[in-house]
């Protein structure tokens, strides 16, 4: 019963939608006022309708409501409550109605908060939002319907996905579908500006609060999607090149890249059309991810329904490129640059620009990495993988090219060549790094790798990564000379600077973290109670016998390790594996991680001595600097969170736009 | 104590290649990390241990023990499973282009820009389309001609 408003909720909402659509953009055609105030309402409207079906299918997850399909699939009656609600992200269908409930909710956002002068293009943004948004619902009520039924009601459902199990997925799925429907505004508004005709002067203000509010929740997203697959997945890593893993990092590298030219759209006015298409991509790419995901061209861990969306998830893709292709084409040419006296040359500007296309030119590789074995496949009929090792062919080239534009572009000023004190800085740093990368490799305990290549990109990493840590302080070091170390002002007047200046040193620091990825240490290991093996600097005492225990729904067999660092105690852990009643058959790791901000231990329990539980063979890892990457991206999500309280960014326009002539000033 | 873990650790190698000669543990992580797991998603089969991944690592050691070079090896998994099986992909026909794109993108990417972006600025005043202070010249121009006319 519950079920069938639901659905019906849905069409409501499809239909609303097409209706908004049409309407909003009528309204922008014709300049209709009150048509354009009713697909506002609509857009508020569905937005309520939305959150109550969602709330009925939140509803049908806790009372155990089997007479839905999705429930039955996706649920089981030992499920804890906060698994429950987050199997209501864990399949297709209710991703997908998650992933419309967050666009409704940011569109309807958008639409009330706007800036007061972006009055005028605001139907031609809520139009495309809402076309977005049709198309959305269209799928919910025909490919991906979370309501449908089965009667009678089964007993029991058949469990949530195991794997899922893992505090990590109740958030990582809506930071990322946040951060996926925050680049839908950019895309309206990118949209918007070329049907418009012009980019207004508000335009500038609300894009770089969205596309800032996206980045932070994309960074934090897709880390916490590495922090999942590190304690769940047992391989000791947390970066695979998983294709799936690659289409949330391209529309990362899209909004980075968008970010840059909005800051020299910001300054200069220029780049602007740059900055539309890089919104345009971004929000595309969002899709081309899903697309991955959902349709199973590419096998991945998250192609976890094979449906018949895909082909929808095509046409709509297709229907997107051409739509923006052609308004761009057609529409590009009347959005021009201001005429700002001297750009380009060696100036801060140009810095921007080469970082973009390091960021382009990455997001390219990858695409073409992800993409690639289709093509092949389909051109020699013969199938090919593109794993990682072949990303990490391309990324040292991109991660040093991005390294000094972080250190040199942070020095250089706009419009002018001129650069005070930044000779001074660079020598300073050049000598500096040298000390700082000496103690890195002694706390990192660099000299155990056993590649002497691998050993010699990890001195460079260190030596660059400091040397650009250099530069960047010196850099704040000469702002705040300039502000007389009033920190105050500077937190008053450009916060965004201090924001920026801790996402880029949180950019150098997971550099190198990431270079720890080259000296991990593993060993494979039997122990009988009370023995005790070592690995580099840690011990590891099997103290009791492999024992069982519950936890929620799930059944651990564990084993009690004490780790010890020089024959200290540093914790306890107990890796174990985990049985669910739904999949009695299959076991999933629950790794034990301890360690010190240099160097993760981390336990896997791989097998266990069955008939007298004293034994268990561990698989230990000794991963360096994982927590530095962690560190490291917290800092980045708070830098980027100070840049979005900045009141001074985005408000100044040096081009007069045709919105906000003053007819009666003229005369 | 640290002589019995030097034991146990020895005697835990030595197990695992059945008495025969150890083989060098850094070589065969490098083989081991070039072949792909075939039933998980972006794994080697050195990171993974399902059964099928388990049996290609005992083979791979197998064949190490023979003596057989990493390219020996390499090959030997190709005519078997196809190129498939190596993570990357091969240099040659189709596939190269793969390695030549990104190449290609990383060299001339900073030519294009400065061919585009640089030398843009003296493109647009050529191009007949006019700028917001001609537009502006223009409808103060019309105003004034309403206003007096």
């Amino acid at each position: 019963m519950a079920a069938n408003i639901g659905y019906f909720l849905l069409l409501l909402c499809c239909l609303g939608s097409v209706y908004g659509s049409v309407a909003a953009w009528t309204s922008g055609w014709m300049r209709h006022r009150r048509l354009y105030r009713s697909a506002k309402w609509t857009l508020t409207a569905i937005c309520g309708f939305v959150f109550l079906a969602s709330a009925i299918l939140v509803v049908a997850f806790f009372s155990r409501d089997y007479s839905v399909l999705y429930v039955v699939k996706n649920s089981s009656n030992d499920l804890p409550p906060w698994f429950t609600l987050t199997a209501f992200w864990s399949s297709l269908e209710g991703s997908h109605l998650l992933w419309t409930l967050l666009i409704t909710l940011l569109a309807t956002i958008a639409a009330w908060t706007h800036a007061k002068d972006n009055e005028h293009i605001m139907p031609h943004v809520l139009g495309t939002l809402m076309a977005v948004m049709a198309w959305m619902f269209y799928l919910l009520v025909t490919h991906s319907d979370p309501f449908v039924q089965v009667l009678p009601p089964a007993p029991n459902g058949n469990g949530m996905n195991e794997l899922l199990q893992n505090p990590y997925m109740v958030v990582h799925p809506p930071t990322l579908f946040l951060g996926y429907t925050a680049l839908a505004i950019p895309f309206a508004y990118a949209l918007a500006a070329l049907s418009y005709g012009d980019i207004t002067q508000g335009w500038l203000k609300t894009v770089r609060r969205w596309t800032l509010f996206a980045w932070i929740a994309l960074t934090a997203a897709i880390t916490l999607g590495g922090r999942w697959a590190y304690v769940e997945l047992g391989w000791a890593g947390y970066w695979a090149w998983d294709p799936v893993e690659n289409s949330s990092f391209l529309p990362w590298l899209m909004a980075t890249a968008l970010l840059h030219s909005l800051l020299v759209q910001d300054r200069l006015g220029h780049l602007k059309r740059l900055s539309i298409v890089l919104a345009v991509l971004a929000f595309f790419l969002s899709f081309f991810g899903t697309f991955i995901t959902r349709s199973g061209v590419i096998t991945s861990v998250h192609s976890f329904a094979e449906s018949n969306i895909g082909p929808n998830y095509l046409l709509y893709l297709a229907g997107l490129a051409v739509v923006s292709m052609t308004l761009y084409a057609f529409r590009a040419p009347s959005i021009l640059p201001s005429e700002t006296e001297k750009v380009w040359g060696v100036s801060k500007e140009s810095a921007l620009l080469v970082t973009q296309f390091f960021l382009i030119s990455f997001a390219a590789i990858v695409f073409i990495g992800t993409i690639f074995p289709i093509v092949s496949e389909a051109l020699t009929g013969q199938r090919i993988s593109v794993q990682a090792p072949y990303f990490n062919a391309f990324a040292p080239f991109i991660g040093f090219g991005m390294i000094v534009m972080v250190a040199v572009g942070n020095l250089m000023r706009y419009q002018t060549q001129k650069m005070p004190g930044a000779k001074k800085v660079v020598l300073w740093s050049t000598v500096a790094a040298i000390p700082l990368t000496l103690a890195a490799a002694y706390f990192g305990d660099v000299s155990r790798t056993v590649k002497t290549s691998s050993l010699i990109a990890q001195y460079v990493g260190f030596y660059l990564c400091s040397w650009c840590f250099g530069c960047l302080v010196g850099d704040f070091i000469l702002k705040m000379k300039d502000l007389r170390w009033r920190w105050l002002l500077l937190f008053k007047r450009n916060l965004a600077y201090f924001g920026a200046f801790l996402a880029h040193v949180g950019f150098v620091l997971a550099i190198a973290g990431f270079l720890g990825n080259y000296r991990g240490m593993e060993r494979k290991v039997t122990l009988n109670v009370n023995e005790t093996t070592e690995l580099y600097q840690f011990q590891f005492k099997l103290v009791d016998k492999v024992s069982v225990k519950q936890e929620h729904n799930a059944t651990l067999v564990y084993s009690p390790v004490t780790v010890y660092r020089n024959g200290k105690e540093v914790g306890h852990v107990e890796p174990a594996q985990a049985s669910y009643p739904t999949k009695p058959m299959q076991s999933f790791n629950e790794i034990g991680v301890l360690g010190s901000f240099w160097n993760d231990v981390y336990i896997v329990l791989a097998d266990f001595d069955k008939e007298h539980f004293q034994q268990a063979t561990l698989h230990i890892h000794v991963n360096p600097t994982v927590r530095i990457v962690w560190i490291s991206v917290f800092i980045m999500c708070f830098g980027g969170m100070l840049c979005l309280w900045d009141r001074y960014r985005g408000q100044r326009s040096r081009d007069v736009v045709a919105g906000q002539f003053d007819v009666e000033a003229l005369l | 104590m640290k002589k019995w873990l030097l034991l146990l650790a020895f005697m835990w190698t030595s197990a695992a290649s059945f008495g025969a000669e150890p083989v060098d543990e850094h070589r065969f992580k490098e083989v081991a990390g070039k072949l792909r797991c075939p039933t998980c998603t972006g794994l080697s089969v050195l990171d993974s241990e399902a059964q099928f991944s388990v049996q290609i690592k005992d083979e791979v050691k197998k064949q190490m023990e023979a003596g057989k070079s990493e390219q020996d090896i390499l090959s030997f998994f190709t005519e078997r499973y196809g190129p498939w099986i190596l993570r990357e992909p091969p240099k040659e026909g189709v596939n190269a282009l793969a390695w030549w794109l990104p190449a290609a993108i990383l060299v001339l990417g900073p030519f294009l820009v400065w061919y585009f972006v640089w030398r843009r600025e003296t493109r647009v005043a050529t191009q007949g389309v006019r700028s917001t202070e001609e537009i502006l010249r223009e409808m103060r121009a019309e105003l004034l001609r309403r206003k007096g006319g």
